[in-house]
């Protein structure tokens, strides 16, 4: 029944450890954690979700490569980019609601860990001490790639301002 | 230049991956149809005891909010439901201490009063009154003797009736009996089982969430978190309307002058869960309690126009902040729900129809919104 069990099992998925955002975590705040997540097995080529479908969930991949692929109905579909164990992606779904940019599926047979906002929110009202470095570890990613997109940008920019005739 | 030895090797490759794929298909239909076989038996053996399950799913589900609360403030999950538990037992207890005998009380007096009232009109038919009645049975036997009828042999059927009539109350004594002793199992039995569920209910979204293919995964997530918000942001506001409704009735009441307030009010306030038909049962229930009490048409009057004042005060500020527009239904088909409810289920199908029809409705709207933004509908 578990009335009495305390959960300080870490060893129940040993990726968490190498995952960006839960590597402030303690051993036993991880553990408390993996219980909030959900083990999802996906066989070569299925798909995780396609582009456009609402945003719920946050995964991990826990083993196997997952391709990160952008869809589109006048051309056939392009690879992004490849994901390996410990990368996750959905975080914004964690925290508005929105869309899937790209569509995901799995490279191989790969097994994500998956957490929806309201075990998310769940957690970190339980857990207000491993929430705040919970949200501090995904505040920082999304920070990285708010300045990768902004450097992107004004590379873009540039480009444009290049390319254009001089006055 | 083509070269038909790799031409066969892929046309080997290629059917012996289509004869996978449909041996696949073919194994993931026969355990589709054998945990739907599993979940049709298991719903049929569990059939007589889905009420049970039912109640204590609701009262975990009002009970949740609060055992969060504690959860939030370190106390562990199993401590808080027990503190819940007890709190909750000292409050009955309390109330019953308190409440029930005046309660009691006054409906007590709102029988007597009404009897009183039966059998004032009915005293000028005492039977006790007509001496004459005593010889009916000596006409009667008079009167079959002379048109030959067999009084005796009518007189055992009749026997035979009342033997019958007897039996039929007794029966229906026993019936009573047994109702009251499922009661007791149910005041038994549910806490228990809201226990086991406030307990483990993230286990059990865990594991249902577990049998569910991953194609409709993140849909399922998704449709159980916004049916969760639609079903509790409604029960809340209801239960919140109902006792709000209650005390501002029996204050009105009170004020009045009307002798069982406490009962009427709580009465209206429970009335007030049918939209349309409950207000008016609520003010139905005080001019009659005002009439009974012998306040006079005056007092019923008043009772009428304070329950109105009440109306007011709900249809203009409690409902809107406590549910909103979201929630409304045409008067009609309130008017179908109550009728429909109280045919299939009595007083209790007519008070609960219209929050089901609700709840289903709010549950229905969600999944469709879903199934279209995951592109299955």
């Amino acid at each position: 029944m578990g009335l009495f069990r305390k959960s300080n099992d870490e060893s129940k998925f040993p990726v968490l450890k190498q995952v960006g955002f839960l590597q402030q975590l303690s051993g036993h705040e991880r553990a408390l954690f993996s219980h909030s997540l959900d083990r999802r097995d996906f066989r070569d080529g299925e798909w995780v979700f396609h582009q456009g479908f609402p945003q719920a969930v946050l995964f991990i991949v826990a083993t196997g490569e997952v391709e990160i692929v952008l869809e589109s109905a006048a051309t056939q579909p392009a690879v992004l980019d490849t994901l390996g164990p410990a990368s996750f992606f959905g975080e914004t779904g964690l925290f508005i609601e929105t869309q899937r940019t790209a569509g995901v599926r799995a490279k191989g047979n790969a097994t994500l860990l998956a957490i929806s906002q309201e075990d998310f929110n769940h957690f970190v009202q339980l857990n207000p001490r491993a929430g705040i470095k919970l949200l501090y570890g995904l505040g920082r990613r999304l920070s990285e790639m708010l300045a990768r997109t902004n450097d992107r940008l004004l590379e873009l920019g540039r480009e444009t301002a290049d390319g254009q005739p001089t006055g | 230049m083509a070269n038909p030895q790799a031409d066969l090797d892929d046309h080997n490759r290629r059917t012996r991956s289509v004869r996978n794929d449909m041996q696949t298909r073919g194994v993931r239909i026969g355990w589709f149809v054998l945990v739907a076989a599993v979940a049709a038996g298991t719903l049929m053996l569990y059939s007589r005891v889905l009420p049970y399950v039912l109640a204590a799913a609701l009262a975990a589900y009002l009970l949740n909010p609060v055992i969060y609360w504690l959860e939030r403030r370190r106390l562990p999950r199993w401590l808080a439901i027990c503190l819940v538990y007890v709190i909750l037992l000292a409050v009955l207890g309390l109330a019953t201490w308190l409440i029930v005998p005046p309660f009691l009380q006054q409906a007590w007096e709102v029988t007597e009063t009404a009897e009183r009232y039966i059998l004032a009109d009915s005293a000028p038919f005492d039977l006790s009154r007509f001496p004459q009645l005593e010889r009916v049975d000596d006409f009667l036997r008079n009167a079959g003797a002379r048109l030959g009828i067999d009084m005796e042999s009518n007189r055992a059927a009749l026997t035979t009736s009342l033997q019958e009539y007897l039996s039929g109350f007794l029966n229906g004594l026993t019936d009573t009996l047994l109702r009251l002793a499922a009661l007791a199992t149910y005041a038994v039995t549910v806490p228990i089982m809201a226990f086991f569920i406030l307990l483990d209910h993230r286990k059990m979204k865990r594991w249902f969430l577990n049998c569910i293919p991953n194609r409709y995964y993140e849909l399922t997530v998704l449709a159980i978190e916004n049916i969760d918000r639609t079903i509790g942001t409604y029960l809340k506001a209801v239960l919140v309307e109902i006792a709000a409704v209650a005390v501002l009735s029996a204050i009105a009441l009170q004020i009045v002058g009307v002798r069982y307030a406490l009962v009427i009010g709580l009465l209206a306030g429970l009335a007030n869960a049918i939209p349309w038909f409950g207000p008016v049962l609520g003010m139905a229930l005080a001019a009659i309690s005002a009439l009974l009490g012998g306040g006079g048409v005056s007092m019923a009057a008043w009772s009428i126009v304070s329950m109105m004042l009440v109306q007011v005060v709900d249809n203009n500020l409690i409902y809107p902040i406590v549910i909103g527009k979201n929630t409304e239904l045409h008067p009609l088909l309130i008017m179908l729900t109550v009728i429909a409810g109280g045919y299939l289920f009595g007083l209790m199908g007519m008070f609960l129809s219209v929050p089901v029809v609700f709840l289903v409705r709010g549950t229905l709207q969600v999944l469709y919104h879903n199934l279209k933004a995951f592109n299955i509908l």
